[in-house]
């Protein structure tokens, strides 16, 4: 009888594993959207309808929003040579919530930097350093002010360009993030681009691991631990060249200088709840620099922030303490944490 | 007849026991972390696992918006080289982890490790 005991016990065990093991499927799905490759994991019985309805609503955005796009709100309004335009409410939510972070950021984070990225030659790809008259003649078209909003129309000034870049993606996460919820989806990883946005944790339960890269190289430096948040960073090594002076120029401009930033930071990141909050301050606090970002983070409590600097001395804020460990072959370098 | 009853159950437990190990032995053996797919314009070109590949190969992926070199050698796969006007896809050299996808843009070419892979990682902020 013992043995008919240890029997039923077995089989009790592999049918209790069973649910677990088809839970544990997942549908996957990489596609490309706001000019980068994005892939979205989801785990659930309706995996696979929410992540075909996320990336419709993905490029629903990125069909309003596109710089490039003749079709979109932003290109309307952008060539309206000064006239209001009827925008969407998903594109007058996005730009009243561009214009809260850079009031929020005091204009380090400035959705209109566009002529100056454009003169620098960072949205055609034909790269150069602009004359200091060209800088000086462009940054008066430079400032969020500009931009008026109101009862579903935009309007800007002759000249004064809107990008969301800075913001675009992160925010589309979110967005992607509510629809892959009302799927019922409760456990879905989000590769937006190198910005990474989770729900719930992995589906053995242990947090993510989200990696965040050196810079210049193809390695992590360091693991972040997380669940339910977005890891967004900025760099000036995302995109940058090398002029005739020898000097590196990187794309994040400071929109007091119209020079790209040189702040003492070569990455920042920052987790959160809100992707699109994480996107805007990974920009604006790379501009700040060290003190301006430590001061940021003291005066707001909606994210947490990891700052790599130019002599590879990294600061953690204190809610990260926990989920942070260094990589692998960077386990020298020296992390100080900031605490309130 | 109880004692011959028992001793069934015994032998019974014990296949599936030894069923479960060698099921287990075998997962663990098994090859993983190397599945390759090479996708380019939504399209899945390519799955093959790398620790297939036993002598050096090329791929030349042409589409008329542009070309990629593809070199798989020594357990690797990386872009030799392409017509694209970035070269980022070139410059990330080889494929290391799930969380790196080599990605050419310009011409929506995608490389990436169908399998979690030794690093651990679910995703690489960047």
């Amino acid at each position: 009888m013992r043995a008919y005991r240890l029997f039923t016990l077995l089989l009790a065990l592999l049918l209790c594993a069973a649910p677990g093991l088809a839970e544990a499927t997942g549908a996957e799905r990489g596609f490309f959207a706001m000019d980068t490759y994005m892939t979205i994991t989801a785990y659930g019985e309706e995996a696979q309808s929410a992540l075909e309805a996320a990336e419709e609503r993905i490029h629903a955005l990125e069909g309003l929003w596109s710089v490039t796009d003749a079709e979109s709100e932003i290109y309307a309004l952008n060539h309206a040579g000064g006239a209001a335009v009827p925008i969407s409410a998903d594109t007058e939510a996005i730009l009243r919530f561009a214009l809260e972070m850079a009031e929020r950021t005091q204009g380090r984070f400035d959705p209109t930097i566009y002529p100056l990225l454009t003169a620098w030659g960072f949205t055609t790809g034909s790269h150069q350093v602009p004359a200091p008259e060209e800088i000086a003649a462009l940054l008066p078209l430079v400032g969020y002010g500009q931009i008026a909003l109101s009862g579903g129309e935009a309007s800007l000034p002759e000249g004064v360009e809107v990008d969301l870049g800075a913001i675009g993606k992160g925010y589309a996460g979110d967005e992607a993030v509510a629809v892959l919820r009302q799927y019922g989806v409760s456990c879905a990883l989000l590769n937006l681009g190198g910005g990474v946005q989770v729900i719930g944790a992995r589906p053995d339960g242990n947090p993510w691991r989200v990696g965040v890269l050196m810079p210049f190289t193809q390695e992590n430096f360091c693991v972040l631990e997380v669940e339910d948040c977005a890891v967004i960073t900025s760099g000036d090594y995302q995109r940058y060249f090398t002029a005739e002076d020898g000097r590196l120029y990187g794309h994040i401009l400071d929109p007091d200088t119209g020079y790209p930033a040189q702040s003492g930071l070569t990455s920042v990141t920052i987790a959160g709840a809100e992707g699109k909050v994480c996107d805007a301050l990974s920009t604006a606090l790379f501009v700040m620099g060290l003190d301006g970002a430590i001061e940021h983070w003291r005066a707001h409590d909606d994210f947490e922030m990891l700052l790599l600097t130019d002599e590879n001395g990294v600061y953690i804020t204190e809610g990260l303490e926990d989920a942070f460990s260094l990589a692998d072959g960077y386990a020298d370098m020296e992390v100080t944490v900031i605490r309130r | 007849m109880k004692r011959f009853h028992a001793g069934r159950w015994i032998a019974l437990c014990a296949v599936i026991l030894l069923l479960a190990g060698a099921a287990c032995l075998w997962l663990w053996n098994a090859p993983g972390g190397d599945l390759v797919e090479i996708e380019r314009n939504g399209e899945m070109l390519y799955r093959f696992r790398l620790s297939d590949i036993q002598d050096a190969q090329t791929i030349e992926i042409s589409r008329p918006d542009g070309s990629n070199t593809i070199v798989i050698e020594n357990g690797e796969i990386r872009v030799s080289a392409a017509d694209c006007p970035d070269q980022t896809c070139v410059q990330m050299g080889p494929l290391r982890s799930r969380a790196m996808p080599i990605v050419c843009l310009p011409h929506e070419l995608v490389i990436r490790f169908a399998e979690e892979t030794g690093d651990g990682l679910d995703a690489l902020a960047q």
